[in-house]
Parts: C-alpha cells; sequence; structure tokens
C-alpha cells in the first residue's frame, strides 16, 4: 500500500504543483472582473444606472452616454450572477435609479459554465469560495490557463474593456456579417425540447428575486430585449421566441418596478459585428436611442 | 457524480483510504471485518448515487429488497413452479418499475397521436433515474441465476446491497452477473499492487478516452446534430465518423474507470469492450461491444426462446430433416430479431433506437442463416483483414447515425443530407485546430488499442494526464447515463 501511495503521489505531485503556481500567476492577471470589480468597490454609490446581463449588453451598452452609468455585464453573465451581482452591491449604491438587464431568446436557458462561475467566485467573490468546490480555481482548465498567461507574456490588453465597462477589441469594429456564424450562432441557441426546462424555471425565479431586490430599493428594472438580425430571428424556433416574451411581459405586469422594452427590431446590418451583438458604433446609436426611450418615457 | 468531476476527485480517494486503512486494516481483526467493509461500500454507493438526486435511492432500494426477497423465496419454495412463480414476480416487478420509468411517456405520447388526443394530462413526466436500466438487469440476472441453481441465493443483505449498488459499475455498468461480483463480496479482499496500480492505469486511459476523444468530438458533432438541414453532405460524414468515435470513447471510457475503480478496492469486473472497430464482421462487432449487455441478452433472452438450437417439435421431425433444418434456422432468424430489437428499445424509449437495432439485426442475420457469424472468433488481426474491418466499420457508422439522430424525420434529413454534391467538398469545421488535435488523439486511441495495452511509460502516463488537465473544462455528460 505505502509503495502504491508513493508512486501515486511521484506522478500527482508534479501536476499538483504545476497547477498552484499555474493558479497562483493567473489569479494576478488583470481582467474585465477585477476591472469592474475594483471600479465597483470604489465608485457604486456614485452610479444611477447599472447595466447587468451578458454579452449583448457588454457589447452593446456604451455606458459612457447614458447618465452616470456603469456597464457591469460580462459575457455569458446568466440571472443568477446578474442577481448576486446586486446582492452585494444594492447596499452601497445609494445614488442608483436605473438597472438595465439585456434579454435574448436564450437567455432563459443559460447557465453559468463551470469556467465562468470559478471568474465570479474568484474575482468578483459573489460565490464562496469555501468549501473548495471546482468553481474555487482557474487551474482546472489548463487550456484557459496556458492561454491566458501567454496573452499577458505576449503584452495583450487583458482587461478589454473601456473604462466604464463596455467591451473593447477587434470583434467591435464594424465588418461585414458572417452568414455560415449567423448559421451556428442560431445552432448554438437553439434550446427547444425537455432538456432545458429545469433551467428556465431556475431563471425565472432569479429574475423575480432580482426584481424584488429593485423594488424593495424603489429602482427601476429595465428588461430590454436586443437588437437582432432578421436572419437569425427567423432561424430560431417561435416556441422559443414566444416565451421569452411571454415571461418578460408577465414580469412587467407582476413587479411595480419592471419595465419590458422590445428592440429586437432596431438597427440594420451596419450596426452589428455578428448576428446578435452590435458594433461600437452601433452600440452607440443605439444607446443614446435608450437614454432617451428610458430616462424621457420613464417616471421617476 | 459524473467520473470526471470535482466531487469525484475528492470522493474516490476518502472513500479508497477508508476502505482499505479503516475497514481492513484497522479492524483486521474483528470477527465482522468483512460486514463493516461490505456495510462501508454500500454507504460510499448510497453516497455516490443519492449526489444525483436523493430520491433515486428509493427506487435502487426497492429493486434490491424484492431481489434479495426474491432470492431466498426461490430458495425456500417446495415446488418447482413456485420458485418459477416468486422468479416471475421479481421479473415483473422490476421490470414494471422500469417500464414506467423509462418508456410510460413514450407509449403515451405515441396512444395520444395514434388517437389525435391530447397527450400532456396522460403524461406523469418521470424524471428516469440515473442507471436504471443497468441495476434492473443486474437484479434479474440474480434471481434467474437463483431459480436456475447457478449461484446459491445470499442470505447476507449486505453482501448483496454491495453487489446491486457498487458505485462504479453502478450507474452505466458493466451489467455485472452475480456469479462474478457477489462472491467478491463474500469474501475478504486483501489489496494488491498489481492490481491497484493496473486499475489506476486503466482510471487514465479511461479520462483519456471520454475527456479528449469524446468530449472533443461531441463538440463538433452536437453543432451538427443540432442544425442537420443546413449542413454540407462532407460536415454530416464527418460528423457521423466523429460520432462514431464519440460514443465509443464516452462508453468505453467510462468502462474502464468502473473496471479500474473496482480494481482499488480489489474487485475484479467482467470486460465490457473488446476493441469493437477492429471487428471483421458485425457478428465479431457484437461479440466486441457491450459485452455485458450482449451476453445478458443473449443469457436470459435468447438462449430462453431457443436460441440457434431450438428444440424441433415432433410433428416438424416428421416431416424430415430439411423442414426441421428450416424451422431450427426460421427460430434462430427470429430470436436474433428479438435481441436485437429488445436492444435498441433498452437504450431508450425513441423509434430510432428500435431502428437502428433493427439495421443490426438485418446485418447479422444473414451471416447466421449462411452460418458465418463464428467466423471470427479469435483475436489475431492481419493487416489482411483491414477491408473487412473499413467495411464493418461503414456499417457501424451508418447505424450511429440511427443512434444519435433525435427522431425519425432527423434521421431520413441526415441520410438525404450526406448524399448530395457537398459530399465531394471540405466540410464545414470552425476550429480546425481542434479537430486536427481530436483525430491526433484518436489516432493515439486505436493505436493503444490495436497493440492491446498501455506502454508502461512514465512520459506517455504524464502525457495523457496533461492532455486530460488541458481539456477537462468541458461539461460534458456520459452518453450512458440517459439510458
Amino acid at each position: 500500500m505505502r509503495r502504491f501511495l508513493c508512486k501515486i503521489l511521484l506522478y500527482v505531485l508534479p501536476i499538483f504543483l504545476g497547477a498552484i503556481i499555474l493558479e497562483l500567476i493567473v489569479e494576478h492577471i488583470p481582467n474585465s472582473y477585477t476591472y469592474k470589480r475594483a471600479y465597483m468597490d470604489r465608485y457604486a454609490d456614485s452610479i444611477c444606472t447599472l447595466v447587468l446581463g451578458h454579452s449583448c449588453a457588454y457589447d452593446g451598452i456604451d455606458a459612457e452616454i447614458l447618465p452616470s452609468a456603469f456597464n457591469l455585464a460580462n459575457s455569458s453573465q446568466c440571472f443568477e450572477d446578474d442577481y448576486r451581482l446586486l446582492v452585494k452591491y444594492l447596499p452601497v449604491m445609494d445614488s442608483l435609479k436605473m438597472v438595465v438587464l439585456p434579454v435574448s431568446y436564450s437567455s432563459l436557458q443559460m447557465v453559468s459554465s463551470s469556467n465562468r462561475r470559478a471568474y465570479y467566485t474568484i474575482y468578483m467573490d459573489i460565490y464562496p469560495r469555501w468549501p473548495i468546490s471546482k468553481y474555487s480555481f482557474e487551474c482546472f482548465n489548463l487550456e484557459l490557463l496556458v492561454k491566458k498567461c501567454v496573452k499577458y507574456l505576449l503584452n495583450t490588453d487583458m482587461v478589454q474593456c473601456d473604462s466604464l465597462g463596455q467591451r473593447l477589441g477587434h470583434t467591435m469594429l464594424n465588418r461585414p456579417i458572417d452568414w455560415k456564424e449567423t448559421q451556428s450562432l442560431i445552432a448554438n441557441d437553439r434550446f427547444v425540447g425537455k432538456s432545458s426546462i429545469p433551467y428556465v424555471t431556475e431563471n425565472i425565479e432569479w429574475l423575480h428575486r432580482l426584481a424584488e431586490l429593485c423594488e424593495n430599493r424603489d429602482v427601476l428594472l429595465y428588461l430590454v430585449a436586443m437588437p437582432m438580425l432578421p436572419d437569425y430571428r427567423s432561424g430560431m424556433p417561435m416556441e422559443q421566441i414566444l416565451l421569452m416574451e411571454q415571461v418578460m411581459r408577465s414580469m412587467a405586469q407582476e413587479h411595480n418596478c419592471v419595465r419590458f422594452v422590445d428592440y429586437q427590431e432596431w438597427g440594420n446590418e451596419d450596426d452589428f459585428w455578428n448576428a446578435t451583438h452590435l458594433n461600437t458604433d452601433g452600440a452607440k446609436r443605439f444607446s443614446i436611442m435608450l437614454l432617451h426611450d428610458l430616462y424621457n418615457k420613464k417616471s421617476l | 457524480m459524473l467520473f470526471n468531476s470535482f466531487e469525484f476527485l475528492i470522493f474516490l480517494p476518502i472513500v479508497f483510504l477508508l476502505y482499505w486503512f479503516v475497514f481492513d486494516y484497522a479492524i483486521r481483526k474483528c470477527k465482522k471485518q468483512l460486514l463493516w467493509q461490505n456495510l462501508f461500500v454500500v454507504v460510499a454507493s448510497y453516497i455516490f448515487y443519492g449526489w444525483w438526486d436523493w430520491r433515486f435511492l428509493i427506487l435502487i432500494a426497492i429493486t434490491t429488497i424484492l431481489s434479495f426477497l426474491s432470492g431466498i423465496g426461490i430458495e425456500k419454495a417446495h415446488t418447482q413452479r413456485g420458485k418459477k412463480t416468486v422468479m416471475i414476480a421479481n421479473i415483473v416487478v422490476n421490470l414494471g418499475i422500469l417500464g414506467v420509468y423509462k418508456y410510460y411517456d413514450f407509449f403515451a405520447e405515441q396512444f395520444a397521436q395514434l388517437f389525435g388526443i391530447e397527450s400532456d394530462f396522460l403524461l406523469l413526466h418521470l424524471i428516469l433515474p440515473v442507471g436504471i436500466s443497468f441495476y434492473t438487469f443486474q437484479a434479474l440476472s440474480y434471481s434467474i441465476d437463483v431459480y436456475r441453481k447457478q449461484i446459491q441465493p445470499t442470505h447476507d443483505i449486505v453482501a448483496f446491497t454491495a453487489f446491486l449498488s457498487f458505485f462504479p459499475q453502478l450507474v452505466a455498468g458493466p451489467i455485472e452477473r452475480a456469479t462474478n461480483l457477489l462472491p467478491q463480496f463474500q469474501r475478504k479482499r486483501h489489496f494488491d499492487y498489481t492490481q491497484a496500480v493496473d486499475g489506476m492505469r486503466q482510471i487514465l486511459w479511461g479520462l483519456f478516452k471520454k475527456i479528449v476523444v469524446a468530449d472533443n468530438c461531441a463538440a463538433y458533432v452536437d453543432t451538427v446534430f443540432a442544425d442537420i438541414s443546413t449542413q454540407s453532405g462532407s460536415t454530416l460524414l464527418l460528423a457521423a465518423v466523429l460520432f462514431t468515435f464519440q460514443i465509443y470513447g464516452d462508453f468505453s471510457g467510462y468502462s474502464d474507470i468502473a473496471i479500474g475503480t473496482a480494481k482499488l478496492f480489489g474487485i475484479n469486473l467482467m470486460r465490457n469492450f473488446n476493441v469493437p472497430y477492429f471487428s471483421r464482421d458485425i457478428a465479431e462487432f457484437w461479440r466486441r461491444w457491450h459485452i455485458s449487455l450482449t451476453t445478458w441478452f443473449r443469457d436470459y433472452v435468447y438462449i430462453p426462446l431457443g436460441g440457434s438450437r431450438p428444440v424441433v417439435p415432433e410433428r416438424l421431425k416428421a416431416k424430415g430433416e430439411r423442414r426441421a433444418a428450416r424451422y431450427i434456422k426460421w427460430i434462430a432468424v427470429r430470436n436474433t430479431f428479438v435481441i436485437f430489437l429488445l436492444s435498441g428499445f433498452w437504450h431508450g424509449a425513441n423509434w430510432t433506437f428500435v431502428l437502428w437495432g433493427a439495421y443490426h439485426a438485418l446485418l447479422f442475420v444473414p451471416l447466421l442463416v449462411m452460418n458465418k457469424n463464428r467466423r471470427f472468433m479469435d483475436d489475431e488481426r492481419q493487416w489482411t483483414d483491414i477491408p473487412r474491418m473499413l467495411l464493418t466499420f461503414v456499417l457501424v457508422v451508418i447505424g450511429w447515425i440511427f443512434f444519435r439522430a433525435s427522431d425519425m424525420a432527423s434521421c431520413w434529413d441526415y441520410f438525404s443530407g450526406i448524399w448530395q454534391l457537398s459530399l465531394f467538398t471540405l466540410p464545414v469545421v470552425e476550429n480546425s485546430l481542434l479537430l486536427w488535435a481530436t483525430i491526433a488523439a484518436i489516432i493515439v486511441m486505436l493505436i493503444i488499442e490495436w497493440t492491446k495495452q498501455l506502454p508502461n511509460r512514465w512520459w506517455l502516463y504524464y502525457g495523457l494526464l496533461v492532455a486530460i488537465w488541458w481539456f477537462a473544462g468541458q461539461d460534458v455528460d456520459f452518453i450512458y447515463f440517459q439510458f
């Protein structure tokens, strides 16, 4: 038995030490999560408009245009992440008047993948790191670890967002739509079938909790159906589209503080870098329109 | 919990250390040492299984108690008829539980569609307990083997529960026979260094097949199957081939992890795969693929139905030898269809699985009729066998399309999609680097399986560990968990 245990240790120990070293290195590399956390820790009390949600908002809402706004959205950020972020920061957000939460056809079926959940655990501290779980460390995904370290060593900008949290990068530049990529997106985002039902129920529950948080603080919650290209919409199953619209409308009916605004048909091809995400120019135009609609039409 | 999960990474060492250091070394002199060790196996297995959903434990407990009592009932029954009644009662109840959870909603929907009525009020929406198909069959084999006097019924409920719920093979096999596994829980186990090292190597190999081969194939396959109508013929063909390796890597990888894990505890499980993609014909393929299930159907369905040597009725014997021979052939063909269709249906409540079973039956039957189904019983493959292996491989790939398609319409779309001019274009690949890495992993897998052993080289073990770690971030379920 002793010989067996020694042999196991001989193989496992170098891997274990390598994992610890890589984990320590990668946790010191700045990223959008560490930037946004630092910003929120410092300026949360002065934010009037908070943008939450996933990459559609991360790309598509320019916080510089909205009054005293900050874009706390991030790629694949799900409703549970949004809720926990709001729980953490709401107590110190004395100036908050409005929360903008984008929704898309796959929002109700989305849950955090393990590596993204790890980012919220390690860098934003909204999930407990202990007791230890697969979300407690980044080292479980060697591929991502190595890619991050290599990018950092090549002096790539690891934060990749502007000072108010909107994504920066080559993807945001104007470029022709890749229609094959649109087909891939449609294939990835189609969630029809029994397997997605448990997530839908959970996500609706998280939305209700978000709404209740806002209600208790007298903060308006805008559920924004983000723009997307007609080809993408026509490729999605109608039941999935109707489900999203129905849930958002019923949220607006059930909660006084919730408003549902539908911008699915806004924009043209020049505003997008892919079928569901606005490019830099498109985000500016959309944010200006959002400013007019949300701030001029709402009653404070 | 999954074998390739963080929770299992914590669970297994704790269970292993407690099993040997506490329930073997520490209490070695205790008279009930074996009882305590088996009880620990039961507790650990129930924790493992209950991790999915604690409600699943109720069903496996019911199956355990019923099957245990059936063994005693068969022993105590005075007449043969009484023994048979007890055995049949156990089969009916256990298959009934399996049938309700797995097939009720499917048949209710079919019934509703047939009569054009609303199906919602008919459906029970029961969650399919993980592994129910596997442990139910394992329990049935016990009571049938007791009835056939192939094994003495056990009066040790703890050993029996350990046999039925042993966590390495509980949720996706191998479907163990009581004659092999139960006696191992009835005698003391001693730590064996060679067995344990072999077990670790097998776990490592299984993780490589699952995480590096199967999960990377899944990344491509799932995207293609989600949107068949827009894919080119070559893309569909590539996805079909990758699925062939995905299901093998996934299922045989799981079996390897299960067998390797069992070895760590001094338990030997049966081999479940024997390099099936090097088969020289379909008959050999079915002797090498999911061996525990195919032998189960052979021993408990095919042979009781008469197998390929049924008893010829006297009235037919009187009509001459040729008539009798034709009868024997017809029964063998019928029985072959029965087990292939049942095997297909066992995999899931969908007509595509039945179609898959029927397809393989149609491939197998000509070999049976021509008495060529036992042509390749040896393990000695030559380079000249490669054309046969390739043909068998192509036939198997076609069958997997039925298996993977979500419904009959998708099946038809897939086949008609392959046979178009775009078959002669390059397949669409989003991430060519990942695809080439997957192909390289498949080649490594095939080379090692052709040579039938994992070379004992530390650099190979580190290479496998790093490859597993590289791709471990993906969250992909084992395919056979859905069965």
